[in-house]
């Protein structure tokens, strides 16, 4: 029986919050003289910090085997980056303890310590050395890694000539010949084209084809359901769940925003309720990840139909915000009992949304629900002629057109 | 490349380890890193300037001068009857080597924070590098020390340069330098990590040790009631070894010396420790 490569055992990392850590000397012998004075008037900067506790981390424990290829998905301080640099020993953990059987090497930045007056191929060296490559196996792969960053012509030239682009490029190519028994991967994946960012996937599936295992972090779940093997999600410093990417990735999309009404369900007595909510871009793709521009469709699923009845379904952004309340009133229904609502294109910016949806019969609400499931959307695809890159731009992008006219003609209006 | 499980290598993160430890098998796993991490110092050093490796050269050169005509010309302190000019280079050139080191190492977890937060590797490496790197420029600065020391001996100046003392004391003095500045360095930089303010104080407080450091003046014209001050600062035998090895006059005498390599090797010992204990947590407090 092979033991686990990774074996964490009740993690918790603590960081004290407000002034954060550094304490200035006189601080420090302030408290210092107060404690030997047993002064109990002074609160001491350290002790009021000491109130101002959060554990980053809560008693996380988890196992990965040899050549398991593990995602970690989880919110803005769920602990993700605080567990990678725990497993990376970057930091200690406060409490718990972890074995890992094999090399680490962590990229939670590709090209850590570049050098502009360096050249590309010194760059190389340096940045594999300090990612723990040796020097021998680093000029074995050389050629390798140069043909994969595409920069071959300028690889002599020092890199503050290069463009951002490019240096990205030599970072992920030293990183993607790195061969660790356990590669920890942040998102680094956000940068760089996406002709290059699918290469990069390529090359990690591959690598753990090899044998090699990788815990991968990132906020693109159609990436982490389609690379990984197994889903590890954190919420407030917990593990929220471990499972099959689908589950985990349903589980953790259930949950999002965490505000929640405590009243988020009212049934009447009629029996009449939404059952499920599906969201996908088609038949046969992801569930629960949309793209903008791209269509959008969402399936509901209704138990004890009738034919007076209508639905409404409410879009929420993450940030609370009720984008849309979409109304099936004049639709006639079956007795399949599945309602269908096609949005094409989908103009909903990129970011993560919420469901929440009534049945109604004649005014009167049977059943709601704040919970019906939540998707992100991805960018990517276009509205009109601009294409949605990232968050930023509004909740939704109008259907809208521009045109330009002629001066003179404005003039002529005026007049 | 299959049985990849099979390595016996294993890792185990735990909070709050030894304060002893010194983790020697780690650094010399990564001992390709240091060798390019002192390569790259000096390809950095040499394309960022115009004159390359001859500032190494010209800054102790103009010190002198200056030292020459105020300590010596202006001042009138003694020189043992040696050509001033070759008195001050020769206590300056340790001294520039030793000063360097501390300036430079002092603020390591402040200047490389980018790099500490991102990965992981012994980051004991990087001063160590720094400390080999300078000798680079301790080199230049060597040479001309000893091409003024056969100008002046041909030109007639009346001294005897112990050649022995040359071939053998020599690189000894440097190496001791080394682990004495890398020791100093590893304990200001601890300290640094957690106090920022005290990186301006390293820079303030080499000039006055310069001065408590028999540079500008000979240990033999310290007057009996301070000669104490030889045994506690450990930079003081070696340079005045150091000036004696190249110019022949020097009062070191051998237990100030012995106490200079004990305390030395203690303090390398001792910042290693500190340095390593600060290393661990210090990303959550910057």
């Amino acid at each position: 029986m092979t033991k686990p490569i990774i074996e964490v055992k009740h993690i918790s990392k603590r960081y004290r919050l407000g002034a954060f850590g550094t304490t200035t000397l006189r601080e420090d012998l302030e408290s210092f003289l107060a404690k030997i004075r047993r002064k109990e008037t002074l609160l001491t900067p350290a002790e009021t910090q000491k109130g101002k506790a959060i554990w980053a981390l809560n008693d996380v424990s988890f196992t990965v085997q040899p050549g398991e290829l593990i995602g970690i998905i989880g919110g803005n301080g769920a602990g993700k980056s605080t567990l990678l640099k725990i497993l990376s020993r970057i930091t200690e953990p406060t409490r718990g303890e972890a074995i890992l059987r094999g090399r680490v090497a962590s990229l939670l930045e590709v090209g850590t310590g570049f050098h502009p007056d360096l050249s590309g191929r010194e760059n190389i060296f340096l940045n594999a050395a300090i990612l723990g490559m040796s020097k021998l196996e680093t000029k074995r792969k050389l050629d390798e890694i140069i043909a994969f960053s595409e920069v071959e012509n300028f690889i002599d030239t020092p890199i503050k000539r290069y463009s951002s682009g490019m240096r990205v490029r030599l970072a992920f190519a030293v990183a993607a010949f790195l061969e660790p028994e356990i590669l920890i991967v942040d998102e680094v994946l956000a940068v760089g084209d996406e002709s290059f960012q699918r290469k990069c996937l390529g090359k990690m599936s591959d690598v753990s084809k090899h044998g090699r295992t990788i815990l991968f972090v990132s906020h693109d779940l159609a990436a982490v359901q389609n690379l990984c093997e197994r889903v590890i999600a954190l919420r407030k410093g917990q593990l929220l769940i471990d499972d099959k990417p689908a589950e985990a990735i349903r589980t953790y999309l259930a949950g999002i925003p965490a505000y929640v009404s405590e009243e988020a369900e009212t049934v009447q007595e009629t029996g009449l309720r939404i059952s499920s909510v599906s969201v996908s871009q088609g038949p046969e793709t992801v569930e629960n990840i949309l793209t903008t521009g791209k269509p959008a469709h969402f399936r509901l699923e209704i138990e004890g139909i009738e034919a007076r009845c209508w639905c409404e379904l409410d879009i929420y952004h993450e940030s609370g915000a009720l984008v849309s309340r979409l109304s099936s009133r004049g639709v006639e229904l079956t007795e399949a009992g599945f309602l269908t609502c096609v949005m094409d294109p989908l103009l909903l910016t990129p970011g993560r949304y919420r469901l929440a949806g009534s049945v109604l019969v004649q005014d009167q609400i049977q059943h709601h629900s704040e919970h019906l499931g939540g998707f992100t959307v991805r960018p990517g695809g276009a509205t009109g002629n601009q294409i949605i890159n990232w968050r930023g731009s509004g909740l939704v992008q109008l259907q809208h057109r521009w045109s330009a006219e002629e001066k003179q003609r404005e003039e002529e209006l005026v007049h | 490349m299959d049985n990849v499980s099979d390595t016996p290598y294993e890792v185990h993160i735990h909070p709050g380890q030894k304060w002893l430890k010194l983790d020697i098998h780690t650094l010399i796993e990564y001992r390709d890193l240091f060798f390019i991490l002192v390569t790259k110092d000096f390809v950095v050093k040499y394309k960022q300037t115009i004159l390359g490796p001859l500032w190494f050269f010209i800054q102790p050169l103009l010190t002198t001068v200056v030292f020459t005509f105020i300590f010596n010309r202006v001042g009138g302190l003694s020189t043992e009857g040696l050509p001033p000019m070759l008195f001050y280079l020769g206590g300056l050139t340790l001294w520039a080597y030793f000063s360097q080191n501390i300036t430079a190492t002092s603020n390591t977890f402040g200047l490389n924070f980018h790099i500490f937060e991102k990965v992981y590797f012994p980051r004991l490496i990087v001063p160590m590098a720094t400390v080999v790197s300078n000798l680079l420029a301790l080199s230049v600065q060597l040479t001309s020390l000893i091409g003024f020391v056969i100008f002046f001996k041909c030109t007639g100046a009346k001294f005897q340069p112990n050649l022995l003392g040359i071939f053998l004391a020599v690189p000894l003095l440097i190496i001791q330098t080394a682990a004495l500045s890398l020791g100093f360095g590893l304990v200001f930089s601890s300290m640094t990590a957690k106090y920022r303010d005290l990186a301006q104080l390293v820079t303030f407080m080499l000039q006055l040790w310069m001065y408590a450091s028999p540079i500008v003046y000979p240990a033999s014209r310290l007057p009996d009631r301070y000669r104490w001050l030889i045994y506690v600062n450990p930079v003081a035998p070696i340079v005045e070894s150091f000036r004696g090895c190249f110019l022949g006059i020097t009062s070191v005498t051998i237990p100030e010396i012995v106490t200079s390599v004990i305390l030395s090797i203690l303090l390398l010992l001792g910042g290693m420790m500190i340095f390593q204990r600060a290393e661990r947590n210090f990303v959550d407090t910057v």
